[in-house]
């Protein structure tokens, strides 16, 4: 894999959404690491927002 | 002539006629990685005397007359993701540094069996993810063209290998462009063939739905050998064809448009569609659909496969990951397993788009790979994300073979374009492929020699 542009609008993901969803895992996000994890999270999240918009998953 | 500048078409016959031998071509391929290798880092492990074992090996069986084919006696490269039995297999990463696996890789069967020289392991973003990355073990592939710059990813090693005239051919793997966008960068020809031609057995994976395996080479007709020793697919059948008749839609509304597209990598394109065009290939500009959902169907597939893949290293071993690689692979927490149900039924939509509404009209279609060249070392530190842009991922979605060949230069530094073919048809594809590289001077072009100290 490698880069990818940043087409589609982002939604945001808070920090504590992403440690709870990572000790569901056992995983303890370091903490340096948190705000680029959300960044990407959310552009991720704004990824299944333009996919269920263009009719997928119904 | 120095014999590691032969193509293979060329070695091959001069290994048959017995005026070259394999073990000569092999010393020929190890003094240049010896020379020039400091200066690109393309090698993490370098087989020399494993190799020299194949050469001898290969040299008697001719001798002999068993001739396995084109590749018999002919080095080639394996990016570091690919298991190979007693030799290191890093994926690029901490966590397996010190990783000798028991067994070769399915492709790497195959290339014994095909009589290939292994030379070495070349780099890899860790585990074939982002990069460059300057925490790891490995220091990063360099691009021939310019050191200062970036060679593309993952398959890094694989193209400056092939672009520093270090080998000829090179297998790397490819999820979301990593064949194709390394090979684009460092002025090569990338092959992603459709999905499930070549095994990813003993690959590791990054995105089991959407890996691939593929050649990296200095020629289509290398890339279709290389192809050809590992499948069936008859790539190297229909070289030499005329494109009379053929039809290619044009996919240029992809990126002309877009603030990214370098005003040269444009004009490359439209100068590539003209030059199909004379050759006798019928040229219509079409519709794909939207490139973002390509993207953001691809993007989720990715994310979380990869986080299943290292979940439990992510939980017991945070600390070995490169940062690039650790950010990158959590950011798949945030989806929930009804978003990938979604994604996979988005793909599968966009797949049948492109097979009824592209693949009935057309033989091939013709995109741009990279935006624009390769970006400079200095525009990453290796914590940071920065995007790369190209438009590759829809084809890892998609399934369909796509063939990256060299389109022109910019400030010395290569831009390419992708021809997208009918699934299965890589024959189709290296022959519209090849008439463009014999009408261009494209590929023959060559990186400048490194510089001394």
């Amino acid at each position: 894999m490698s880069g990818t542009p940043t087409e589609v609008a982002s939604a945001e993901v808070s920090a504590a959404e992403l440690a709870k969803r990572a000790e569901a895992r056992g995983i303890a996000i370091l903490p340096a690491a948190l705000p680029a994890v959300a960044k990407g999270a959310a552009w991720l999240r704004g990824c299944v927002a333009l996919i269920r918009a263009a009719g997928g998953g119904k | 002539m120095n014999l590691a500048d032969l193509t293979i078409a060329e070695a091959g016959r001069g290994l048959r006629s017995g005026a070259i031998g394999a073990v000569a071509l092999t010393e020929a391929h190890l003094a240049r990685i010896a020379e020039r290798d400091p200066h690109y880092r393309a090698f993490v492990t370098v087989t020399g005397e494993a190799a020299l074992a194949d050469a001898v090996r290969a040299d008697a069986e001719l001798a002999a007359g068993q001739d396995r084919g084109p590749l018999h006696g002919i080095p080639v490269a394996l990016k570091d993701l690919i298991d190979t039995a007693g030799v290191r297999t890093s994926c690029g990463s901490r966590l397996r540094a010190g990783h000798a696996p028991t067994e070769d890789a399915r492709v790497v069967k195959g290339l014994r069996m095909a009589g290939a020289v292994l030379i070495g392991k070349v780099a890899t973003y860790e585990f074939a993810l982002v990069g460059p990355s300057f925490d790891l073990p490995f220091a990063p592939a360099r691009n021939p063209w310019n050191t200062d710059h970036i060679t593309g990813g993952s398959s890094s090693g694989s193209a400056a290998a092939v672009a520093g005239g270090l080998v000829r051919t090179a297998i790397g793997t490819d999820t979301g462009g990593s064949i194709r966008s390394p090979a684009c960068y460092c002025g090569i020809v990338g092959l992603k063939p459709t999905r499930e031609r070549l095994s990813r057995e003993g690959v590791f994976p990054l995105s089991p739905s959407l890996d691939h395996v593929g050649p990296l080479s200095a020629s289509v007709e290398e890339a279709a050998l290389t192809l050809d020793a590992l499948s069936d697919a008859g790539a190297a059948t229909r070289l030499g064809e005329t494109l009379d008749g053929k039809r290619i839609g044009y996919a240029r509304d992809w990126f002309a448009a877009d603030p990214h597209t370098h005003p040269a990598a444009l004009r490359a394109l439209d100068d590539a569609a003209s030059t199909l065009s004379l050759l006798g290939a019928r040229i219509e500009e079409v519709q794909l659909p939207d490139y973002a959902l390509f993207e953001a169907v691809g993007a989720v597939i990715i994310q979380a496969e990869a986080l299943e893949v290292h979940a439990e290293w992510l939980a017991r071993r945070p600390e070995e990951y490169g940062a690039l690689a650790y950010r990158n692979l959590l950011t798949g927490l945030v989806l929930e397993p009804t978003d990938v149900v979604a994604a996979h039924a988005m793909a599968g939509e966009l797949t049948r788009r492109i097979d009824t509404e592209m693949f009935g009209p057309f033989d091939a279609l013709l995109t741009i790979n990279t935006l624009g060249p390769a970006l400079p070392l200095s525009a990453f530190d290796g914590v940071t994300s920065v995007w790369t842009h190209m438009r590759t991922l829809p084809f890892n979605v998609t399934g369909h073979p796509v063939l990256a060949l060299p389109a022109g230069f910019v400030d010395g530094l290569p831009l390419g374009l992708q021809l997208i073919g009918r699934r299965g048809d890589e024959a189709g594809l290296c022959a519209i492929g090849d008439a463009f590289e014999r009408a261009t001077d494209h590929s023959a072009q060559h990186p400048p020699l490194p510089r001394a100290g």
